[in-house]
């Protein structure tokens, strides 16, 4: 496959196409939208569609879709693509408000559906008996699968995505399973279902709330887990959303997430924060590159207007080793006692990836979810008021070197943060409890060293589960032997159908990693790794395969690099803040 | 939240009673969040317990000791059962909520106040009291009775007699925190009895400190050195009334490590700490602790520890004669085959 060049679009929000504050209004996108353009055309990007994904206008502006589809052609004539080539689907404020409340979703999308026509979805390959999900064909081999994730969702005020039934599930799975999984498929909904994008910091204009409620589709969770696992080929299925006015970019498993900011907004005051953005994503057959256009603006907020567009790359996948061709789900082998052995191909590139000490994505980061964006908020903004967090050279292990470290004492001493943390994480787990039918009884916390026992101990009296403080730095050398992995804790692993690690930051992985060496794996061990912790930085690729990890939940997302020892300089020129004693 | 089985664990039998704490309820139910305050999830519990107590032909004996607030409308959950019960509600230390109590539970049968003992009876046929005080020591030994026994219980005895990595002592076995910690209804009662300690503990260096005007003040900030310290110590921090910070240092004791020595650098001088314990045996732990706090310009003022095993004098003897030392369990006397001794 040539590589696919693909400009997201989304949230033009359209209030006035005369008023002297709209961005986009008449006889002033053309200079807008057309320095876009030119900055894209300068990153010699050729662009081969368009994907938008919705409010195109604002609070059921149904008057202003013409305006909205001119500055939609617009921009597909400035960058040489015919209309058909974009695709477009519903926004919660493209709706008839008034029709939709009445009982009549058809009429209520009269509207948007005119709106559409000349565009992709007029010519749709295949559509849902319900229209809420419309396949059709952007060029040879990239196909577009536009869902209406509005359809009985709330409106005006408090407005939420809609639910998802069974039928309407399977129907836009018959419609998935059409599509040849070595093409490419771009799927668009205006509601995300990426439950990572809670960690796009300073939500919606800093309105906070309920997000995962109100701004992702959870019902479609499960129908973004099918299509997952119906599509095995790496790069070859990316998800469209907007909404939430935030940035997100994130490949999870085999599907990359797209969620780009708005294009339009007013220049006022209030909505001058809004951060002006298009994202182009271009697909190759080992490699996703996002290159993200920011409308930097210049002056004060009432002059918000005026400013540039700037094009920096977002995010690139795989960052180092091709994930695509490693399934880290896979078991990895020691090489040492696979001497001599047939091993699968995969197992191989994951075990060399090991031993030769390379960083490599993990599903225990990349399966990490925000418990909750406030109080990730709150934790953030603690770090940052407390001073938390010290740049410098923090030797944990004769192998990596963590070039910051965040102090976890001084941030959960206080009874409240404490008991904060224990609740969203109790909440996580509650959901992961009622997803895998879990019983108390069939579960174990283990947690790790102080602050993981500390919080173990807390989700136990709140869940009932059993938990054992174990200490892991030094691997046990430096603590007594009722403080090490005891025969008990050994026999009640053993029978435990869920093991729940909790510990306060994940970093290198190597402490996970050898936690679940500690213990014997019975053939066809059929046993459920989860894992919460407080602090973990999702792009950082760990050190040790930790693929056991089903499951992740993480307080705070933060950035905390790591290096190989041998890429930082010497101790000479940079002194330790910290070396932890090693085990011997 | 999922409301998950309370019974029996979060009550104690005794011959007359069941027992329970609001404190224990609230906590579980509220996920940690605020152990302090009556909600509905909690009032729930509650009433799952009235219906057993009164299956048993017994009252019900809820301590509301730590409890400051009641969330409104709680009553419309547990007033038709207490209409209904044979049984009665009788609540200790209710006295600052008697009013709130009131609007929420319904018609008091009964109210005693007596020097510092209070108590209401709600629902039920009327409760005949010998004394109140003679009922808050039954409840009292219930508890220590219960602790006792967990700790009693976490005992690990060795094949043969072993040194302990804290000090050169020889002994039989060890007294394992890790046992109660690892058990959710051992570890609430033995936290929030500590708690309780803690809160009696600080409540007479206050009155001490304002009546004699003694240096210091009243201790601010929890500290813990030891991997099973830490579950526990920060416990009483969320459960206890003060909301005392919990400062952790990995670790001191047993074994003596210092694991992120750039994190003990700076920080506040003039705190006084309360030092929490597992089971202090000579004392080194303690000692190291005292030495830490001194260091940095701070004191302990207070150590509070689940059990311990010399006279309790010759612990202040050693370590200070300021120190206000608590415990909840004599090890020396708690089991037979539980013996250290000097080693040579």
């Amino acid at each position: 496959m040539n590589a696919v060049s693909i400009l997201h679009i989304s949230d033009f929000h359209i209030t006035d196409p005369n008023g002297i504050n709209e961005l986009l209004r008449k006889g002033k996108y053309q200079e807008y939208l057309g320095d876009l353009v030119h900055a894209i055309k300068k990153e010699k990007l050729a662009i081969d569609g368009i994907v938008a994904t919705g409010d195109f206008v604002n609070w059921d502006a149904q008057q202003y879709f013409s305006h909205a589809k001119e500055v939609l052609k617009f921009v597909a004539d400035s960058l040489g693509i015919k209309i058909a080539n974009t695709a477009v689907c519903l926004g919660n404020h493209d709706l008839d408000f008034k029709k939709e409340l009445d009982g009549d979703p058809i009429a209520a999308r009269m509207n948007f559906n005119e709106f559409s026509k000349g565009f992709a979805n007029d010519a749709p390959m295949y559509k849902s008996d319900d229209d809420r999900a419309v396949l059709c064909r952007i060029k040879v081999g990239v196909w577009a699968l536009m869902l209406d994730s509005v359809l009985g969702g709330r409106l005006k005020n408090d407005p939420a995505p809609g639910p998802l039934t069974a039928k309407s599930g399977d129907a836009i799975m018959d419609i998935v399973r059409i599509v040849p999984v070595n093409d490419l498929l771009l799927i668009g909904s205006h509601y995300s279902v990426d439950p990572n994008i809670a960690s796009a910091s300073d939500f919606a204009d800093g309105k906070g709330g309920n997000f995962l409620g109100a701004h992702s589709w959870t019902d479609a969770y499960q129908l973004r887990e099918r299509i997952d696992r119906h599509r095995k080929t790496p790069y070859k299925t990316c998800w469209f959303s907007g909404d939430i006015h935030r940035e997100h970019f994130r490949y999870h498993r085999n599907i990359y997430y797209v969620t780009t900011g708005r294009l339009g907004t007013k220049t006022g005051a209030s909505d001058s924060k809004c951060l002006r953005q298009a994202a182009v994503v271009r697909i190759d057959e080992n490699e996703i590159v996002v290159h993200r256009f920011r409308y930097d603006t210049e002056g004060h907020n009432s002059q918000a207007e005026y400013g540039d567009w700037k094009s920096d790359v977002a995010n690139r996948e795989p960052n180092t080793v091709p994930t695509s061709v490693v399934d880290l789900r896979a078991p990895v082998v020691d090489p040492s006692e696979t001497a001599g052995a047939q091993v699968s191909s995969n197992t191989q590139v994951a075990t060399e990836a090991l031993t030769r000490n390379d960083s490599f994505t993990s599903v225990a980061t990349s399966k990490c979810e925000i418990l909750s964006a406030e109080s990730s908020q709150d934790i953030r903004t603690n770090i940052v008021k407390n001073k938390l967090y010290t740049w410098g050279r923090f030797e944990t292990s004769p192998n990596e070197v963590l070039l910051s470290w965040v102090s976890i004492g001084p941030l959960l001493s206080a009874p409240k943060r404490l008991g904060a943390t224990t609740r969203d994480m109790a909440t996580w787990l509650d959901s992961q409890m009622g997803q895998r039918k879990m019983t108390a009884e069939q579960a174990v916390f283990l947690g790790i060293d102080c602050w993981g026992s500390i919080l173990a101990s807390q989700l136990s009296v709140v869940t009932g589960i059993r938990n054992f403080c174990i200490a892991a730095r030094g691997r046990g050398d430096y603590h007594t032997n009722q403080e090490a992995i005891t025969d008990e804790i050994l026999q009640v692993v053993a029978l435990a159908k869920y093991v729940i690690i909790v510990t306060d930051v994940v970093a290198t992985g190597r402490t996970l990693r050898w936690l679940y060496d500690q213990f014997p794996k019975a053939e066809n061990d059929e046993k459920v790794w989860l894992l919460l912790s407080v602090l973990c930085d999702p792009k950082q690729p760990l050190f040790a395969d930790c693929s056991f990890i089903q499951a992740h939940g993480t307080a705070c997302q933060i950035t905390r690099p790591i290096l190989p020892a041998d890429r930082v300089p010497g101790l000479d020129l940079v002194p330790n803040n910290l070396a932890i004693p090693q085990s011997s | 939240m999922k409301q998950l089985p309370l019974l029996p664990p979060l009550s104690l039998s005794h011959q007359d009673f069941v027992y329970t704490r609001m404190k224990a309820l609230n906590w579980v139910t509220s996920g940690g969040l605020n152990p302090k305050m009556v909600s509905v999830d909690s009032i729930k519990s509650l009433e799952t317990l009235l219906q057993t107590a009164s299956q048993n032909t017994k009252p019900l004996v809820v301590n509301f000791q730590g409890v400051v607030d009641v969330q409104e409308r709680v009553g419309e959950i547990i007033r038709p059962h207490l209409q209904n019960q044979k049984n009665s509600l009788i609540v200790l230390n209710c006295s600052r909520l008697l009013t709130r109590l009131k609007a929420e539970f319904g018609r008091t049968k009964r109210i005693l106040d007596e020097d510092s003992y209070d108590c209401a009876v709600f629902g039920g046929t009327q409760f005949e009291f010998k004394d109140l005080k003679g009922f808050y020591d039954n409840a009292a030994e219930l508890e220590n009775k219960t602790v006792r026994n967990y700790v009693n219980l976490s005992f690990r005895p060795f094949d043969h007699e072993k040194r302990l990595h804290s000090t050169p002592l020889l002994a039989s076995g060890v007294f394992n925190a890790r046992s109660i910690i690892s058990s959710r209804e051992q570890f609430i009662w033995t936290t929030l009895l500590m708690a309780e300690h803690l809160e009696r503990s600080l409540e007479v260096m206050e009155t001490e400190f304002a009546s004699k005007g003694s240096s210091g003040g009243v201790p601010s900030r929890i500290l813990a050195v030891s991997l099973r310290a830490s579950p526990i110590a920060a416990a009483i921090s969320l459960v206890s009334s003060r909301e005392l910070p919990v400062e952790i240092v990995d670790h001191m004791g047993p074994k003596h490590v210092i694991m992120e020595e750039h994190s003990l650098a700076g920080g506040a001088q003039g705190i006084q700490y309360v030092y929490v314990g597992d089971f202090l045996i000579g004392g080194t732990e303690l000692k190291t602790a005292q030495m830490y706090a001194i260091s940095k310009g701070c004191r302990v003022g207070c150590a509070l520890v689940l059990g311990h095993w010399l006279p309790i004098q010759d612990y202040k003897d050693n370590l200070g004669p300021h120190l206000t030392f608590t415990s909840l369990v004599d090890l020396s006397s708690c089991r037979d085959d539980a013996t250290i001794r000097w080693t040579k």
